[in-house]
């Protein structure tokens, strides 16, 4: 089956990549995120998540998780921020 | 709609992320939004929903709210709604066993009057209303047996109804029942030609109108009653009268033509407008008419009209014998409307009548005429 991920990281050197992380923002509007390891801020203008060597912050105004499963999630609202810590 | 059923919850507490985490490892959690700081609702499918509640329950989180929606959640309310299933079932047995049963007898091709004793007499024979109990075939032969009318007939049971399709049999007219044969006339009897039934008249006979000329049956070989439609010629002579007044000394008022017409408009029965002066003439004959004007009841304006003739009264002085031959052919008028378009006078004569300045003219004809109908 077709995976957007994988082909994108059969074009990648880095092996890191394939053990990583994945994150989508699509216009700033929805986010989609796969691979995360567990939510440690959920508030409206704030959602971190832990990753693999790190954390990931997202910052935004009305957000909310329209759906969350144990390594994916997808994050709505308006997204002002994303940063990796 | 959702086609799954879904559970919404809102759940209050603190530390919520690390529950939320635990949580996501074995149910999906959609439309996760945080109200408060320690207050939040999300949805779970429906088939989740108790092991959710374990398991904020574990965490020592409280659930504030727990409503579902969707189709299956919907249909499992559906079933826990006793009073409905209830009704549900009794309404299913209550037409399940009804089904079984004819409610309804229906009668096509004959007229009302024949097809109500047919539904009458198929409703006695029934034995039961059962639809398996009903034997079509055996109604079908009971009902062409007892019924003169009925050629064909085929029974069928359609859903509620037993469907009885008759084809109407066509007597020949020797067969028909009939009314008897009555005199439309006054007169003496001339003529008789019998083709059917029992004459109780004979030539010579002085008949009245309204006496039973032919009865509608026979008596056959074996003395037997047999009811037949009558028929019958039965030819005699029937006279017709006509009177004719005349005065020697009478007042005779006519019109001048001179006339003068008087218009008033009424709303419903109060007088609006009126152009009447005073009457025109001495003497004078009135005619009215009164028309709607509006087509609708909200303002019923009628225009009434009053036309005024002028009339004049002679006084005349006429001798009978002199317009004696004008008054026989007013008084022969007078009886001709009542004979057919050339039919024979066999015989016309008259008769005057004389008092003090008064005749009477009557005419009377005699025809020969069928009086059989």
């Amino acid at each position: 089956m077709f995976n957007f991920f994988d082909e994108l990281k059969k074009k990648s050197t880095n092996s890191e990549l394939l053990s990583n992380f994945n994150v989508v923002n699509m216009s700033g509007r929805l986010m989609y995120v796969e691979g995360h390891q567990g939510l440690t801020v959920l508030s409206t203008q704030m959602i971190a998540f832990k990753v693999k060597k790190g954390r990931f912050v997202v910052e935004g105004e009305e957000l909310k998780l329209s759906e969350l499963t144990e390594n994916t999630m997808i994050i709505q609202g308006k997204i002002v921020k994303a940063e990796l810590f | 709609m959702y086609k799954k059923g879904k559970t919404h919850v809102q759940v209050k507490g603190l530390n919520q992320e690390r529950t939320i985490n635990n949580i996501v490892k074995k149910i999906k959690i959609y439309n996760y939004n945080r109200l408060e700081h320690n207050l939040c609702e999300f949805e779970v499918d429906y088939k989740n929903h108790k092991l959710l509640c374990k398991m904020l329950s574990d965490a020592g989180l409280e659930v504030t709210a727990l409503s579902h929606f969707g189709l299956h959640s919907n249909f499992k309310k559906l079933a826990y709604s006793y009073g409905i299933v209830v009704a549900l079932v009794f309404c299913s047995i209550f037409y399940c066993l009804q089904y079984a049963f004819v409610l309804k007898i229906n009668v096509f091709g004959l007229d009302k009057k024949t097809s109500n004793e047919i539904v009458n007499f198929v409703d006695k024979n029934l034995n039961s209303r059962l639809k398996n109990s009903i034997d079509t075939k055996k109604i079908e032969v009971k009902v062409k047996d007892s019924f003169e009318e009925v050629s064909s007939i085929s029974v069928a049971i359609v859903g509620q109804s037993l469907i009885i399709n008759i084809n109407e049999a066509v007597l020949p007219d020797e067969m028909k029942e009939g009314e008897p044969i009555i005199s439309q006339y006054d007169g003496i009897i001339t003529d008789i030609n019998l083709v059917q039934g029992t004459l109780l008249v004979d030539v010579g006979d002085i008949v009245q109108k309204g006496d039973i000329l032919v009865e509608p049956y026979i008596i056959d070989a074996e003395g037997e009653k047999r009811v037949v439609t009558p028929k019958a010629e039965i030819y005699a002579d029937i006279w017709f009268s006509g009177i004719e007044n005349h005065y020697n000394h009478y007042f005779l008022t006519e019109r001048t033509g001179r006339k003068k017409t008087k218009s008033e408009i009424y709303i419903g029965n109060l007088l609006l407008y009126s152009n009447a002066s005073s009457q025109p003439y001495t003497e004078f004959e009135i005619e009215e008419s009164k028309v709607c004007m509006t087509k609708n009841n909200i303002l019923p304006l009628y225009r009434k009209m009053i036309t005024y003739y002028e009339t004049s009264t002679k006084e005349i002085e006429e001798d009978f014998f002199d317009v004696k031959e004008q008054i026989i052919e007013k008084a022969r008028k007078k009886v001709l409307i009542f004979l057919h378009k050339n039919e024979i006078i066999k015989e016309e004569n008259y008769t005057i009548r004389e008092e003090d300045g008064f005749h009477q003219v009557e005419v009377v004809m005699t025809v020969n005429r069928n009086i059989g109908g």
